[in-house]
């Protein structure tokens, strides 16, 4: 990774764009409710008319400021910006009902710049030779890989099982309306003129995070700003926002290594998540610690391990989307949409063709762990002021700005008609605990879900068995039952143990 | 429940939909095969779901009120108009409809906070900003062709 | 910054075009014209395209904007095309889908290429057929020879069953009394290109354009070329036609508006089409991208098309009724 990479950065305004989505991520991924992903459909429309580096290093921005700022709202009151944080807001918040907001504060920012660092330096290291490999990896090894992701995250998302596949089934399924990309025959269109083209992933993005959010705005009692701010230690007025060094020793350096290489490696995995990330290197945290009895009262330990993996997790979660063309979520996904809107395929290819649109963007997930510690001493005192934005203002700006942007991007009122039925269905849904992230990825994965199971099946003359004579294709399946016994069978029986524990 | 009923309908016409589609065999698979095993899962799944609710009903988090339907019409309202009375007019009724819509519900919940701020100010401030803000942003800055 | 220059340029395309409006001595193009992509945005069709209008409007002096319109293998895009008001300010963009593969598998419904009038073709890519640079396969002959010797075994990777790049196969099968194993990539050529890196296909038949980035890198050879002249770009290629196949095959692009656009409005696209596609900037941008630089003009396209469809109709209805192709 050549040193012209980071000149390109400072000579053609590109931190500047950089810096712009990190704000816009960071505000939407503290704001309860938004999420980054939300964010980048937004602004996806827009990104047609910019060059492609300053849409790609906007969206790494919005990508890392979404993680981060999930946690910052979660730590000040308790609620959770983005299902990332569920861990940093567990110990953040005890520490805030302490008076100590900004050692919290301190600490999910410091260690979001380390793990993103870290991470960073990680994915600029492997690519070339991950990229490299994937000349290795064909068609059956891609179908099982897709399949491991789907079914991850369906694990990993959905407290009921059987909701999670049924979510999961109900985005595969409408990711197959359409014309038939191998035979050119018109699918599933229910004699609706206007579906035939099938259904896009922007107009199911803007349903699912925009209208479907609004919807569920209306659903509960509207929370006003005196609210909010009495679950804020109204006493904090100390705002030193510096690690102090024995905190640092406390949560030692292989801390913060062991977690950051747990975070990254949850990232490679494709549909994990950074929830999984900052859940897997909290529990291994606490195993190591000296201090087990802080966990769950407000540990600085946790509070590291947490935002120190999921903010490895997103440089991470970008390998598998560039050599693969796999994305690992829906924020990967939209960022793989800019890719092929500017004519970047992903794949071997990539590193050897497009190195100077790679290599910058790398950069970025470099340079901004940084912002966010700056972004910290600057602004921190003032981040409880986010969650108060009046809502009056805010959503009307969120479903208007989703809608025009949407047409926008299609010229076409159908679309918003497609927009808000998702939407309304998806409140539906979620409103009954049906997960929204296995519903999205398997629309954003269905595709190349049933092609790679159609090209395999072509390249093998009709046998099934090609999935287990490739060894890339048997280990992944194999991974794939293992993550079904721990995490569909063993976890819920230990969780069930737990409460029926805690209940005697 | 109410779901469960609405996604099996939906299941059952895409079945029939997609078993009408050529199969093909397993060299060649047919453009009807993959959905028709989507479909035939997702009836399983939604049986299994169906009778589990049946002996354990589940109580939804949120359900349907009057403020869903007032959305539902504001935004049916927002795509009729948008390309035929054009940006501003349909940008305008709809921000100003809507921030009403969560003024509204505010004060159906907290009785105190009535008032012309959350019923007329909030409302034509956002109207107002978020028109020039959106127009700024798609129309001066990157030249999108508005409607 | 990015923005500033768009709104320079913005400002500076807008007095232009008021201080140098009667150019053409008509008053038409008085607005924006607005252009239907009927490919997604970032592929091969929406890249050559939208360079090809950056271009044309310096011509046409407005401004041309794009619309990507996807879907049903361009048809829907097109579709919308033939329902424009007829004003001359609607052009759109076609490619072989839309003259072949739409209409006769009836992907949509009142589809008739009878609405349209051709502007111009203004690229034309031939078909290859491509092998990997390490691949046991240096020439046509081969190719010919292996598939002789084990027949249905050889696999070859297009994009979909009867597409475009499928067709010229099954042609060369024929004549060649050979059979190959066709693969679809649905992904697109960029699929197709890396099946043929990883060796997963022994062949890959694509346009030209498709093969560039790849023959490029010398990472892969074209073993045959399906115009009906070696390529000045490829002078070491053969053609298939000089093999003694009767195959001719290629992609193009052209710009057609709703039939009853009146004919002073269509001169003035045609001439400024003509004039773009002559000029040094495309024909190098052109050449940067993969080349196929071609101008033919309306009624030329619209004799092309038909033959066109009276050929490639012919062979599908054959491919249906031998099971090779679904309807």
């Amino acid at each position: 990774m050549s040193f012209e990479y980071f000149k390109i950065f400072f000579e053609s305004w590109l931190i500047v764009y950089l810096a712009m989505g990190y704000f816009i991520g960071f505000f939407f991924g503290a704001v309860p409710g938004l999420t980054a992903t939300l964010a980048i459909s937004l602004l996806l429309p827009l990104t047609f008319g910019m060059e492609v580096l300053a849409a790609l290093v906007t969206c790494v921005g919005i990508f890392v400021g979404g993680i981060y700022g999930g946690g910052v709202t979660g730590i000040l009151i308790n609620i959770p910006g983005a299902p990332a944080a569920a861990i940093t807001v567990l110990e953040g918040y005890q520490l805030t009902q302490q008076g100590k907001a900004d050692r919290a504060l301190s600490h999910s920012s410091f260690s979001s710049m380390i793990g993103g660092m870290i991470g960073a330096l990680f994915t600029i290291f492997l690519i070339q030779y991950v990229s490299e490999f994937s000349l290795y990896f064909k068609t059956p090894d891609k179908f099982s890989l897709i399949l491991m992701a789907i079914v991850v995250s369906m694990l990993i998302n959905s407290k009921d099982m059987m909701k999670g596949i049924i979510a999961t089934l109900l985005g595969l399924m409408l990711a197959a309306i359409g014309i038939d990309t191998f035979d050119a025959v018109p699918r599933m269109s229910f004699g609706i003129e206007n579906i035939r083209e099938g259904v896009q992933l922007l107009t199911i993005v803007v349903g699912t995070f925009a209208i479907a959010e609004i919807f569920n705005q209306l659903a509960s009692i509207p929370l006003r700003a005196k609210d909010i701010l009495e679950k804020f230690n109204a006493n904090q007025n100390k705002f030193d926002f510096k690690p102090r060094r024995e905190e640092l020793k406390e949560i030692g350096f292989w801390s913060y290594v062991r977690s950051s290489v747990i975070g990254f490696l949850t990232g490679i995995l494709p549909g994990a998540g950074a929830a999984m990330a900052a859940l897997l290197a909290y529990a291994v945290s606490k195993g190591f610690s000296k201090r087990k009895n802080l966990f769950g009262k407000g540990s600085i330990e946790g509070i590291a391990a947490a935002e120190t993996a999921n903010n490895a997790m997103c440089p991470g979660a970008i390998i598998p989307m560039l050599t693969f063309g796999i994305p690992g979520d829906a924020v990967t996904a939209l960022i793989l949409g800019v890719f092929t809107l500017h004519g970047l395929v992903p794949g071997p290819m990539l590193m050897i063709e497009q190195a100077d649109t790679v290599g910058p963007m790398l950069i970025a997930f470099l340079i901004t762990p940084v912002l966010i510690v700056i972004s910290l001493f600057l602004f921190g005192r003032y981040y409880i002021k986010i969650p108060l934005v009046n809502r009056q203002l805010l959503y009307p700006f969120i479903a208007f700005t989703a809608m025009i942007g949407l047409y926008a991007a299609t010229f076409s009122l159908v679309q918003l008609v497609h927009a808000a039925i998702i939407g309304f269905v998806i409140f539906l849904l979620s409103a009954r605990n049906y997960p929204t992230v296995p519903f999205l990825l398997g629309f954003i994965l269905g595709p190349i879900f049933e092609n790679s199971l159609r090209t395999s099946m072509a390249l093998s003359g009709g046998d099934l068995t090609i999935f287990l004579r490739s060894p890339f294709s048997l280990g992944l399946l194999i991974l794939t039952a293992i993550m079904i016994y721990f995490l569909g069978i063993r976890l819920p029986k230990m969780l069930q143990e737990q409460e029926n524990e805690s209940n005697n | 429940m109410p779901v469960i009923i609405m996604l099996f309908l939906f299941t059952v016409a895409y079945l029939v939909q997609a078993i009408g589609l050529p199969q093909g065999d397993l060299k060649n698979i047919g453009p009807g095969f993959y959905p028709v095993l989507l479909s035939v899962l997702m009836l399983m799944a939604l049986a299994y779901q169906f009778f589990k609710e049946r002996k354990t009903p589940e109580r939804p988090q949120a359900t349907v009120n009057k403020f869903h339907l007032v959305l539902l019409a504001l935004l049916s309202g927002l795509i009729m108009m948008l390309e035929s009375l054009g940006y501003f007019a349909s940008a305008l009724v709809f921000l100003l409809t809507f921030s009403m819509l969560l003024g509204w519900q505010l004060v159906e919940y907290h009785k105190d906070e009535a008032g012309k701020k959350v019923m007329i100010g909030l409302p034509l401030v956002a109207a107002l900003t978020i028109t020039g803000l959106d127009y700024a942003l798609f129309k001066l800055v990157f030249d999108f062709n508005l409607p | 910054m990015k923005t500033v220059s768009r709104l320079f340029a913005l400002i500076c395309i807008v007095s232009l075009a008021f201080s140098l409006n009667p150019v053409f001595g008509s008053d038409y193009p008085e607005k924006d014209i607005k252009h239907i992509m009927p490919w997604a945005a970032g592929g091969g069709t929406d890249t050559v395209m939208r360079a090809f209008m950056k271009y044309y409007e310096q011509e046409l002096g407005r401004k041309i904007y794009t619309v990507n319109v996807k879907g049903a293998k361009s048809g829907l895009g097109v579709n919308e095309l033939m329902s424009s008001a007829a004003d001359g300010y609607t052009i759109g963009s076609l490619t072989y889908d839309s003259i072949v593969t739409v209409p006769y598998f009836g992907l949509l419904k009142n589809y008739s290429l009878d609405k349209l009038q051709f502007v111009a073709t203004v690229t034309m890519h031939p078909t290859v057929l491509v092998a990997n640079a390490d691949s046991p396969y240096k020439t046509l002959e081969d190719v010919i020879a292996a598939a002789k010797k084990a027949p249905g075994k050889l696999q070859v990777s297009n994009v979909g069953l009867g597409g475009v790049w499928h067709l010229p196969m099954i042609d060369l099968q024929q004549q060649a009394g050979v059979k190959f194993d066709h693969i679809a990539f649905a992904g697109g050529s960029g699929e197709q290109r890396e099946a043929l890196l990883k060796r997963e296909t022994d062949l890959a038949c694509m346009s030209i354009g498709g093969a560039f980035p790849l023959v490029k890198a010398k990472k892969a050879v074209i073993l045959a070329i399906m115009s009906e002249e070696r390529l000045a770009e490829y002078p070491d290629v053969p053609t298939l036609k000089e093999k003694g196949y009767d195959a001719v095959w290629g992609s193009l692009r052209s710009i057609a508006v709703p039939k009853d656009v009146d004919a002073a409005k269509v001169k003035i696209l045609a001439d400024a089409a003509q004039k773009t596609a002559a000029s040094k900037q495309w024909k190098s941008w052109l050449e940067k991208n993969g080349g196929g630089w071609t101008f033919i003009d309306g009624a030329g396209t619209q004799k092309y098309v038909e033959q066109l469809q009276k050929k490639v109709f012919k062979q599908l209805d054959e491919l249906v009724a031998s099971g090779d192709v679904k309807k």
